[in-house]
């Protein structure tokens, strides 16, 4: 037959089959290359995709990162962080492909080294394979993964610790530095206190007239709105459920368990020892000395037969340490054993583990017990009220959610079949109010000023939180409204005069500077004069005065410079009398080196020259 | 056994012949394909234990410098420098001895190596660094002109901040201030460049200038002034 399929296996028939064949096995897998991976990339550097995955990731790990060192909402920095974390995978990923192709490599023997140091993965300082293992699980990674990541992050890092390591910090740059960033000045200033103009200002009803006019704006009222409401809570429907004797009753027989204490045991033990499997011989020999030991209990009792078996050395004494022994704790030979046992009882019969023979007795026996419902019934019926307001939460909470629907211009129509009471509040601005709880939630506040809710239909239904559903309608609304001169008059009066008195403030400082700039010295009050540094100036009245003398450049010869502005409300006119350069105390100037100056914009230079060779492709619209 | 059939017979005696006369090339070339295959990845296992050896030594010799020990960061990049003067190691080793060399006010020391970055190192934005960094040595060494020849040596526009900072100092220490404050604008107002704390540096640097902003007078100083701290 063999030869018969070799005959025509010659024939064109042959070809046709094979070449049919070929076609699957050639194409299998093709899928992989053609179709869509399922896997979505967020961007592309070079060759090297990173997924939505791993992005996600990272941004979680991030916002958590803030979440814990700022503990506050962070939903709406989402996008800039999210941002800057993608740029920083890519980053990560070019300097990891440039260190590929320059060359740059970690080996196993510095990357075990550096492994080995991480304090989490020592004890008592000493690195431990065990303790390795177990802090990657529980981080659900394993070692190759871990060291492959390592290896990546640790080579990476080269380009970044080089330039740290070895910036140039000479002492022409040292004395340099301190020269400026140690240089102090010396000031004096006058203050003019716009609150001093304000009685000497002469304010007519025209000036009133004229501020308010330009700013009328400024002068209405809020917005306002009040509420009807009604709420849907589990807490509120647990006060409608009467204990009813039944239902509890029901309630506690299905929970038996919880309050059924098993039955337990303390047991003491004499034993003779023998290994897991011993021959035949050896056991009956055993066997022999036990129902010795046996029969010697039944004479002179228990505690003195263990009492000598415990001086020969042998093993005696309480099981478990002495701790209670139940059918989930006790071994199943043992439970057997003493099952059925009293306290001062003795096991007729050895009983054989895989220690040996044992004689057991029973020091103390409890027989199983059940809590009565009396006992547990206060605990109990509120547990049995919580309960059955959230099924009653949960049958209402769909028909809740239909009736708004159904009847979207009332709530009494819900408020009655539900038999729900109905609330209002009072008038509260969109900021909310203090007077009731549900005024500070935001959900609240937005449905209030709805444009929904505003021309009168019901808002949707607001989940203020687990099982606790609220519906409202507008009860009143006060729109902002202009008010009348006449009304805000002492508002209006107490605006014109805070801008006049400092509109005066700053004539007088700049009738003061001009004097002074034709050669004038009018007399003026002005503060003694002081020597000051960058920063932390604590006996300097003015602290932002500091960082303006430090803007103005440096006066020559025997002149002074001088400048005015405003500090606050007040006007200053500055004056700048001398610079100090600092200087380099000694001629060590490691003390002072800053290192990281220079590395951290040489390292970005060079990261971004990296990155201009390197073909970056962000997919994600949004990031771009 | 039956007899082979005549179709089967032909081919054998074809493929023979064909042996015959290829027989020779085939394993010639199969050999050679085989030689160069192995040498390749023979070469690339070695390439990388090389490398490995010498990031090793490199990071010896950091922990060397930590430990301000001269002697065995000497011998660490020695090693490199035998070993893989190609590797961007030796360049970063050549780094290493120039900040050294710099703590120690050995001028020419720290110029020979950083010379030896821009002639042997492969890597342009390296070569940039060592650049920027020469200059500043020459800065310390009071050598403007040369200063000057290292930052033109510079093409590369993610440096332009920097090497307008260090030009605003080639300026400065010549008090050259209004070429200085021009030079410090123009760090300040590059695009890429100062990371914060040199961007803040370059700032009260350029500040001693006066900003622009403000309305200065210059007039007599005051008689109460003085200049005793």
């Amino acid at each position: 037959m063999l030869q018969n399929i070799r005959d025509r296996a010659q024939g064109w028939l042959a070809w046709v089959i094979v070449g049919l064949l070929i076609i699957p096995f050639a194409l299998w897998g093709i899928q992989e290359y053609l179709g869509p991976s399922g896997k979505v990339v967020v961007a592309e550097v070079e060759h090297s995709e990173i997924s939505r995955y791993q992005f996600e990731n990272a941004v979680k790990r991030q916002m958590q990162i803030f979440q814990q060192n700022f503990g506050q909402d962070l939903s709406s920095l989402k996008g800039t962080i999210e941002k800057s974390v993608l740029n920083q995978i890519i980053e990560e990923e070019i300097l990891w492909q440039q260190a590929n192709k320059q060359g740059l490599r970690i080996g196993n023997q510095w990357l075990a080294a550096q492994i080995q140091a991480i304090p989490s993965f020592q004890e008592n300082k000493q690195f431990s394979q065990a303790k390795y293992e177990q802090v990657l699980s529980l981080q659900g990674l394993n070692p190759p993964m871990f060291e492959q990541d390592y290896r990546r992050s640790l080579t990476a890092d080269q380009w970044r610790k080089t330039l740290l390591a070895t910036s140039l910090w000479s002492d022409a740059d040292a004395k340099h530095y301190q020269a400026i960033e140690q240089q102090t000045r010396q000031i004096s200033y006058v203050k003019f206190d716009s609150e001093s103009f304000k009685d000497k200002l002469e304010i007519t009803d025209a000036d009133l007239q004229s501020y308010y006019d330009e700013r009328k704006d400024n002068y209405v009222t809020e917005e306002q709105v009040s509420i009807d409401y009604v709420t849907l809570a589990t807490d509120a429907l647990k006060d409608n459920i009467a204990t009813n004797e039944e239902g509890l009753q029901n309630y506690y027989d299905e929970r038996m368990n919880r309050f059924t204490t098993p039955a337990r045991w303390k047991a003491r033990h004499i034993l003779v020892p023998l290994s897991k499997e011993s021959d035949a011989e050896v056991e009956k020999t055993a066997l022999a000395q036990v129902n010795e030991l046996l029969e010697k209990v039944k004479a002179d009792g228990y505690d003195s037969v263990e009492a000598q078996w415990k001086t020969a050395d042998n093993e005696a004494g309480e099981v478990d340490s002495g701790e209670w022994l139940t059918e989930e704790t006790a071994r199943p030979e043992m439970f057997v054993a003493i099952k059925d046992l009293k306290t001062g009882d003795t096991t007729p019969e050895a009983v054989r583990t895989e220690f040996g023979f044992h004689i057991l007795h029973v020091s103390a026996a409890e027989a199983e017990r059940l809590q009565p419902l009396a006992e547990v019934r206060e605990e109990l019926s509120q547990e049995y009220q919580q309960e059955e307001a959230r099924k009653l939460f949960y049958e209402r909470a769909e028909e809740f959610s239909n009736l708004a629907y159904e009847n979207p211009d009332n709530l009494t129509v819900l408020a009655e079949t539900l038999e729900l009471e109905l609330k209002s509040t009072d008038l509260f601005a969109r900021s909310g109010a203090d007077s009731n709880e549900i005024l500070k939630n935001p959900k609240v506040l937005t449905a209030a000023f709805s444009e929904q809710v505003l021309k009168n239909q019901n808002s949707e239904v607001i989940e203020l939180g687990e099982q606790h559903y609220l519906l409202l309608r507008l009860k009143e609304h006060k729109k902002s409204e202009q008010q009348t001169l006449e009304t805000v008059k002492e508002q209006v009066r107490e605006d014109v005069v805070a801008k006049k008195s400092k509109e005066a403030a700053e004539q007088a400082g700049k009738d003061l500077l001009a004097s002074l700039e034709q050669g004038q010295t009018p007399a003026a009050d002005w503060s003694a004069a002081q020597w000051v540094k960058r920063q932390a100036n604590a006996d300097l009245a003015l602290p932002s005065l500091a960082s303006t003398a430090f803007k103005m450049g440096k006066p020559k010869d025997d002149k002074a410079l001088y400048q005015s502005l405003f500090v606050g409300n007040d006007y200053v006119v500055l004056a700048l009398s001398a610079a100090k350069d600092g200087e380099v105390s000694d001629g060590t100037l490691a003390a002072n080196a800053q290192m990281e100056l220079w590395a951290d914009s040489e390292f970005s230079a060079l990261l971004a020259s990296m990155r201009a060779d390197t073909e970056v492709n962000i997919y994600a619209e949004k990031f771009k | 056994m039956p007899p082979i059939d005549t179709h089967e017979e032909e081919q054998v005696e074809a493929l023979k012949k064909w042996w015959a006369e290829n027989g020779k090339m085939t394993i010639i070339g199969a050999s050679l394909g085989f030689a160069i295959l192995f040498g390749w990845r023979y070469w690339q296992a070695y390439e990388a234990q090389q490398a490995e050896v010498a990031s090793l030594n490199y990071e010896q010799a950091l922990m060397a410098k930590d430990m301000q020990n001269a002697v065995q960061l000497q011998q660490f990049s020695q090693n490199i420098l035998n070993d893989s003067p190609d590797s961007p190691y030796a360049v970063f080793s050549s780094f290493l001895s120039a900040e050294q060399a710099v703590k120690a006010k050995q001028w020419d020391v720290a110029n020979v190596h950083l010379q030896w970055a821009i002639d042997n190192g492969t890597m342009p934005a390296l070569v940039d660094i060592a650049h920027l960094r020469l200059a500043r040595v020459k800065v310390a060494e009071a050598d403007y002109a040369a200063a000057e020849q290292q930052l033109a040596a510079i093409d590369n526009v993610q440096f332009i901040a920097l090497k307008a900072d260090v030009q605003g100092d080639i300026y400065w220490a010549q008090q050259r201030f209004d070429e200085a404050k021009a030079a410090y604008d123009t760090a300040l107002g590059a695009i890429n460049g100062l990371e914060g704390k040199h961007r803040l540096w370059v700032q009260n640097k350029r500040d001693q200038f006066g900003t622009a902003e403000l309305k200065l007078v210059e007039a007599a100083a005051l008689a109460q002034a003085s200049t005793v701290e």
